[in-house]
């Protein structure tokens, strides 16, 4: 099963563990006095250039390391990851939490921005997440991918919400739009898939 | 005499009550090709894997080196110098050459004290080329995805791996499967190259002209014994199917094991 799917799936895991009311409550009040929040302000203003940071850090990791190799060579093949003495399993656990890093700081900044916080919060930004990277040319069946495309991707998405909401189209509207687009580029995805191993075969043969 | 680089004695290996390879014992000699022939079935993949420590065999020894040895993982095989290639090649086809050659290995650079490692490229370019070179391996391109390669050349790329790790022994499942007729002889063509230098290579093979074309000695098995081995140059297509389909058995209960006995004519 491609890795996103069953991410997929562990979020609505959490979903269910989430609780009837709809809601899921901090256990304890974080210990964030206003003031503390008042001075990170500072940064609230630039998150461009935070954001640039994170992805001057990620290319980095993903295209000049061994983490990143390994971590294509596991998209590529985890057959072949296995045979050539790649830790598999300790592999994918770093990159959920790298993930699961990512999404924190996000929720962090967006924190700072509403001075409020909610379990909830992200949730209509999950969509449009998964739609930046598969339309950056991100495969769902691993390997490809590129940090630069998902940015592309996340533009595109960005460009497409905000060139809505001047139209004036309703919020309703706009998920449809997002939806649509997403499922060409997984269709553009598979055929890719589908001719790359035509020719495979062909060669094979 | 030449201690062999291999041994293996008295290898059995049962599944619940199959016994996949009965009693086989062989010895492979530095720079040597020997071809491992049988039928589907015969046993050839599961004796392969038990030297090769993927399984463990029930009985028997393994020497290797001159050392009794026992790989308990393929890793630990690989380290000691036995490369497996199987039929996947364990090839990540979305990398490029170099990064397939170092898949697992990466060479990688130091920056700031050794804080911050990133992946030496050009070197890992430069050996492969090096590598591929000395294989007479030529590709239009190095830094492309393997995706775009034949069957052949990511045989070659597998077995270009193998030799940059060192390998001692080399032991390939089955590499002219699904390729071309030209291919097919580039590839035997690099399994001569390598005895050249002295690396041994078992030929598990189902294909004869094939064993012939390259193999010094030929080992064939029937329903996980073996049933004979023989000099390439001293048998014939005939003689070696009869010994495929269980026609002729050389190793009888009672004289089994003697490698080296002459074989009454199977006429």
């Amino acid at each position: 099963m491609p890795a996103d799917i069953r991410a997929y799936g562990n979020d609505a895991l959490i979903y269910y563990i989430r609780g009837e009311d709809g809601g899921l409550y901090f256990l304890k009040r974080p210990d964030v006095s206003g003031d503390l929040l008042r001075r990170m302000d500072i940064i609230l203003p630039y998150p461009v250039i935070v954001t640039a940071c994170i992805v001057a850090c990620a290319m980095f990791l993903l295209h000049k390391t061994q983490f990143g190799r390994h971590t294509y060579a596991i998209g590529g093949g985890m057959e072949a990851a296995v045979r050539t003495g790649i830790p598999v399993d300790r592999h994918t656990i770093k990159l959920y939490i790298l993930s699961a890093s990512t999404a924190g700081l996000a929720g962090f900044l967006s924190t700072l921005r509403f001075t409020a916080g909610s379990a909830v919060i992200g949730d209509p930004l999950l969509l449009s997440s998964i739609a930046a990277v598969i339309i950056g040319g991100v495969s769902l069946f691993g390997g490809t991918g590129t940090v630069i495309g998902t940015v592309i991707g996340a533009l595109i998405i960005a460009i497409l919400t905000t060139g809505l909401v001047m139209l004036n189209v309703e919020a309703f509207w706009q998920f449809i739009v997002v939806g649509t687009v997403v499922i060409v580029a997984v269709l553009i995805d598979q055929s890719r898939d589908l001719i790359t191993g035509r020719q495979r075969r062909n060669a094979a043969t | 005499m030449i201690e062999p680089l291999l041994s293996v004695r008295n290898m059995t290996k049962r599944f619940g009550g199959l016994v996949a390879v009965n009693n086989v014992s062989f010895a492979i000699n530095r720079g040597e090709v020997v071809g491992l022939l049988g039928d589907n079935g015969a046993g050839k993949s599961t004796l392969i894997k038990c030297i090769s420590g993927v399984h463990h065999a029930d009985e028997g020894e393994i020497f290797f080196d001159g050392k009794p040895v026992r790989f308990s993982h393929p890793i630990d095989a690989r380290r000691h110098g036995v490369e497996t290639i199987y039929q996947d090649l364990a090839l990540a086809n979305n990398l490029d050459v170099g990064a397939n050659i170092f898949l697992g290995r990466e060479v990688k650079k130091n920056h700031f004290g050794g804080v911050i490692k990133t992946l030496d490229e050009r070197h890992m370019l430069r050996e492969s080329r090096q590598t591929l070179d000395f294989l007479q391996i030529h590709f239009p391109t190095l830094t492309e995805p393997i995706e775009s390669l034949s069957g052949g050349q990511r045989q070659a790329v597998a077995i270009a791996r193998a030799v940059y790790w060192d390998a001692k022994l080399m032991i390939m499942d089955e590499p002219t499967n699904n390729l071309g007729v030209p291919e097919q002889r580039k590839v035997l063509d690099l399994i001569r190259r390598l005895r050249e230098r002295g690396v041994p290579v078992i030929l598990i093979t189902h294909i004869l002209p094939d064993a012939f074309a390259v193999a010094d000695r030929l080992i064939v098995m029937h329903r996980g014994r073996k049933v004979a081995e023989k000099a390439t140059a001293g048998t014939n297509t005939e003689e070696l199917i009869r010994y495929m389909v269980g026609a002729s058995d050389d190793m009888s209960e009672d004289g089994a094991l003697s490698a080296t006995r002459e074989t009454p004519s199977p006429q």
